[in-house]
């Protein structure tokens, strides 16, 4: 049996925080160990506790979530960190990536989005919030940010590099089912193969990764 | 009609301003033209005076007319002030009306035995008036007026701009003339009572287009 | 007696001289009096928008942002039993989505914040390419120095920009729009052109196209500024900007 991952939450936001904070509580597979509201109190606790993992807010008072996580990641390299982030933050995302954040949400993400993103992190991967723009696709991807662990991209067929590009466009699978002459459930089977390849577990893993291996350019999906 | 009738007929146009006045004197008061409206008097009562002292008392009638333009100066530079020139250099406006009476007492004292006028005076006020007029007439052009010419302080400034030009002008023909009458200096002196005419008709329409005075206001 | 004579002529000569020297030199400084004054009121009104449009665009990031991100997330927790009523939540949720995508929207038309972090290249370059794929212009931007301007004009700097496109995209119907930025003796240069259809400067002043243009000028004026527009109908536009940003 697994243990349960102990997590640590701070956002500046109290009420944002508190839901959180209620709705991890419910969860089974997480324990939570800690709550703060700003960067400083998030170093305490992370000194504290020692948590497993941390989901932390960007834009906090006295201490901001990137300074932390430097901070937290020189001390505990072994703490997965999210960043949490409103809109009309997507450079600060990419810094925090860069930073050493192994994933990151957006805060309108769902319960189970959420969980979602834990559990990834949690085995080592890298959670992409299913919300990313094109726009802040194409900064994680000219950025420094090292966004997957195979060095050496797979090779795709040219039909599976169509669907790649469709995808990236933010078709359905029906709609691209119509546009290649193929039935719903073929172009799902794709695109489960395509996930797979690329290691990733949605359409902004496949857009990263599209981008970053140039298999489409950026003034095709913005 | 020979001529003196006319200049006769002529003079009377100085009771039009008068006229106009005492219909709107209510206008007047809250308008701020009081000193402008006790020119007109002055200038009504001038009238009814200077024929008197000419053909009754047979005297020269220099006093009267320094006199008079004195009070012409002092009443015009009032109705300055009023309307708020020089409002924030008071020392200049003070300073300025002082070295004008001071000229008019020293021309008076130094010229008394003279039965001739002597320019001194008379042309250094017309020149101020002149250069106050043209100052607040600028500054009504520049600034946001609507119908301007409809303004009666407008009017009231151009009015004195043309007078007193003319005035200077009619000081040079009558210095000139001194020495011997030509044909130039003659038609300034006469046009002068045609300028003077105008004038006052001017300010008579200046008068009634005063408006009347508004509830509320942040002059 | 003759010199007599001269004398006074001259002196009055000299008098009527002065009050002709004196007219136009006191409406002159009365004009010039007026126009600062007139651009004084014209630079408050600016600053007073932009002010209240950071204010807003701040009041919906942090007023608005978390609350309905905690909703969404409320709405996530709630455990039903129907597949009904799950439908319901997750119905909401999206339109929760769809809010939040909203107010993006909306706070960054307001306010940019790249422009704050980024800079003015990194926040133009920015909005070119979100206006790139909502139509068909093909706009193109050089910058031949970069250069570095101060913080409080950089925005109006952008507005400018955005109106300029804006006008592009709606009324010349051009195919391509070149924004070219230079420096050049302490003056930020900015040239754009356009093959759109042009217009007629004397016809245009009022209407959308003419707001927008007065807009431009204000802003440059503001920034002490010159603005040059060029633009004949059917020859394209081109506007001419330059800046002083020692």
């Amino acid at each position: 049996m697994k243990n349960r991952i102990s997590l640590v939450i701070a956002d500046d936001h109290e009420i944002f925080r508190d839901g959180l904070a209620l709705m991890l509580s419910k969860q089974e597979a997480v324990t939570l160990a800690g709550q703060a509201g700003d960067g400083e109190e998030l170093l305490r606790l992370v000194d504290t506790m020692r948590p497993d993992m941390v989901l932390t807010d960007i834009k906090m008072p006295r201490l901001d979530g990137i300074g932390a996580a430097k901070l937290i990641l020189k001390r505990y390299p072994d703490t997965k960190i999210i960043a949490l982030s409103m809109f009309e933050e997507e450079d600060l995302i990419v810094e925090m990536l860069e930073a050493g954040a192994k994933g990151y949400l957006l805060k309108n993400a769902d319960k189970r989005e959420i969980l979602e993103a834990i559990l990834t992190v949690n085995e080592g991967n890298i959670f992409y919030c299913k919300h990313t723009t094109a726009h802040l696709a194409s900064l994680i991807v000219k950025s420094k940010f090292d966004s997957h662990k195979k060095a050496v991209g797979p090779l795709f067929t040219d039909r599976e590099r169509e669907i790649i590009k469709l995808i990236c466009r933010q078709h359905t699978a029906q709609e691209i089912g119509n546009l290649l002459f193929l039935s719903k459930r073929t172009v799902e089977g794709y695109r489960t193969r395509i996930l797979e390849k690329m290691d990733v577990k949605n359409t902004a893993g496949v857009v990263i990764f599209a981008l970053k291996h140039s298999i489409i350019k950026e003034e095709e999906i913005l | 009609m020979n001529s003196s009738n006319l200049l006769f007929l002529l003079s009377t146009t100085v009771y039009f301003p008068v006229l106009a006045g005492l219909l709107r004197l209510h206008r007047i008061k809250k308008g701020g033209y009081q000193p402008f409206f006790f020119l007109m008097l002055l200038a009504g009562f001038f009238e009814l005076v200077n024929p008197f002292v000419l053909l009754v008392l047979r005297m020269h009638n220099i006093v009267i007319v320094t006199v008079y333009m004195l009070f012409e100066w002092l009443l015009i530079a009032w109705q300055f002030r009023e309307w708020g020139f020089l409002h924030h250099r008071k020392k200049l406006y003070s300073g300025l009306v002082i070295f004008t009476c001071a000229v008019w007492l020293v021309e008076r004292v130094v010229f008394w035995k003279l039965d001739y006028f002597m320019p001194y005076f008379q042309v250094l006020y017309c020149f101020l008036i002149v250069i106050f007029s043209v100052n607040t007439i600028n500054f009504m052009i520049t600034h946001d007026y609507r119908r301007l010419f409809r303004n009666p302080t407008f009017q009231i400034c151009i009015a004195f701009i043309i007078y007193f030009v003319y005035t200077i002008l009619f000081n040079w023909a009558y210095q000139t003339s001194l020495n011997g009458k030509t044909d130039t200096t003659t038609f300034i002196i006469m046009l002068h009572s045609y300028v003077n005419a105008l004038t006052n008709i001017t300010f008579a329409i200046a008068l009634l287009c005063i408006p009347p005075p508004q509830k509320f206001t942040l002059q | 007696m003759e010199a007599k004579v001269l004398n006074i002529t001259l002196f009055v000569s000299l008098i009527l001289g002065i009050i002709i020297v004196y007219f136009f030199v006191s409406i002159i400084r009365y004009h010039r009096r007026y126009v600062k004054l007139q651009r004084e009121k014209i630079f408050a009104e600016i600053t007073i928008r932009e002010n209240e449009r950071k204010r807003i665009a701040g009041d919906l990031h942090d007023s608005l942002g978390p609350l309905l991100s905690a909703v969404k997330l409320n709405i996530s927790s709630v455990e039903v039993e129907s597949a009904a009523d799950r439908e319901v939540l997750e119905k909401t949720g999206r339109y929760l989505d769809e809010i939040i995508g909203s107010m993006r929207r909306i706070s960054h038309d307001l306010l940019p914040s790249t422009l704050e972090r980024k800079g003015l290249l990194e926040a133009i370059r920015e909005f070119l390419l979100q206006v790139k794929n909502k139509q068909s212009v093909n706009i193109q931007l050089y910058v031949v120095k970069e250069i570095a301007v101060p913080k409080e004009k950089e925005i109006h700097i952008f507005r400018m920009i955005q109106e300029i496109v804006h006008n592009t995209i709606k009324h010349a119907h051009a195919h391509n729009l070149q924004i070219g930025f230079s420096e050049e003796g302490g003056h930020l240069l900015c040239l754009t052109k356009d093959d759109g259809q042009g217009f007629d400067k004397e016809k245009v002043l009022s209407g959308s196209l003419g707001l927008g243009l007065r807009s431009l000028e204000s802003r440059c004026e503001i920034l002490n500024g010159v603005l040059t527009l060029d633009s004949t109908p059917g020859g394209g536009t081109n506007y001419f900007i330059k800046i002083p940003v020692n």
